[in-house]
């Protein structure tokens, strides 16, 4: 191999320990996301404001979450799925992010300190792994 | 502090702050809480190579604060230091063996992906029920590809930076080792 700017031995190093935590973190992590989760769960400064089981959901709708400082986030619910459709952070990363449905997706807004986060329920929830640590 | 370091310090910030603004108005869609293309990226690594470890944590520092400032606030300072902070100290470590063990955008790509650890501890901290490690898998390999992408550019500058004779005091650090 020619001997390249772009390449030394140690690279491999930091390559590999790259490629590992994806690998790894796709196939522990594939069989906890790919089931679709069914309970939204709304945060706001660490405390659950709100749980909505995203299968009983019928119609679409939404909702404004407001914090303590006045800053809101307008969360729109449709069967199966959640997003934030508008904020007042400054960023919009929450909103641009989009839908989210399956179990361990989060949406978190941090300038208003609030997460959506889907859990997985009903039986065989609780059978999968329940931490990641690497 | 003489008026060459000034200079330096000032061109570089300036530059890391254009970079960051450019990037944001760049429409790409956001795949995770972190993920991006991290160009100012490329003037901590340019700092590191033709700056004394001081001024670079200087350059480092400002441009985070100023950057996090112009673009979502105050509430964004913590985030972009933290992030700032954790690729730098990690950067340059790995610097001291650029060329020896590790190439340039190795070196990168290991700063890009603990700027975005750096990022979520942060985010962790301040929303305590945020679990980042489902984040790890998409940040590595996001990180792999801006990473690269970013080492080759701030290879390219800081040749032409040395190229240029724009350092005179470049005898105390290495030049760039020929093709």
């Amino acid at each position: 191999m020619t001997k390249s700017r772009y390449f030394r031995p140690g690279d491999l190093i930091i390559y590999g320990a790259l490629l590992l935590i994806f690998v790894m973190g796709t196939l522990i992590g594939a069989g906890e996301l790919g089931q679709g989760g069914t309970a939204a769960v709304i945060t706001q400064d660490g405390r659950e404001i709100r749980r909505i089981d995203l299968e009983q959901v019928e119609e679409p709708y939404e909702f404004r979450v407001e914090n303590a400082d006045g800053q809101y986030n307008i969360i729109r619910v449709e069967p199966g799925r959640i997003r934030v459709t508008e904020a007042s952070c400054p960023d919009k990363v929450d909103v641009k992010q989009g839908w989210i449905s399956k179990a361990n997706q989060s949406i978190v807004c941090l300038p208003n300190r609030l997460v959506i986060r889907i859990e997985a329920e009903g039986p065989g929830a609780d059978d999968g792994i329940d931490g990641i640590a690497f | 502090m003489n008026t060459r370091r000034i200079t330096w310090i000032g061109v570089l910030v300036s530059q890391a702050l254009v970079l960051h603004t450019v990037e944001r108005m760049l429409p790409i869609p956001q795949l995770a809480p972190g993920v991006k293309l991290g160009l100012a990226n490329i003037i901590t690594l340019v700092a590191l190579n033709i700056l004394p470890w001081s001024d670079a944590f200087l350059v480092m520092v400002l441009r985070s604060m100023l950057g996090a400032l112009l673009g979502g606030g105050a509430s964004g300072v913590l985030f972009s230091l933290a992030g700032g902070a954790f690729s730098f100290l990690a950067m340059s470590f790995l610097m001291r063996y650029r060329d020896v063990l590790f190439s340039i955008a190795a070196i990168s790509v290991g700063g890009a992906f603990l700027h975005n650890v750096g990022q979520l501890l942060m985010a962790s901290l301040i929303v305590e029920t945020f679990n980042i490690l489902v984040y790890f898998p998409i940040l590595a390999a996001s990180a792999l590809v801006t990473g690269f992408f970013t080492g080759v550019i701030s290879d390219l500058i800081i040749n032409a930076i040395y190229h240029a004779r724009l350092l005179p005091g470049a005898a105390r650090r290495r030049g760039p080792q020929p093709n």
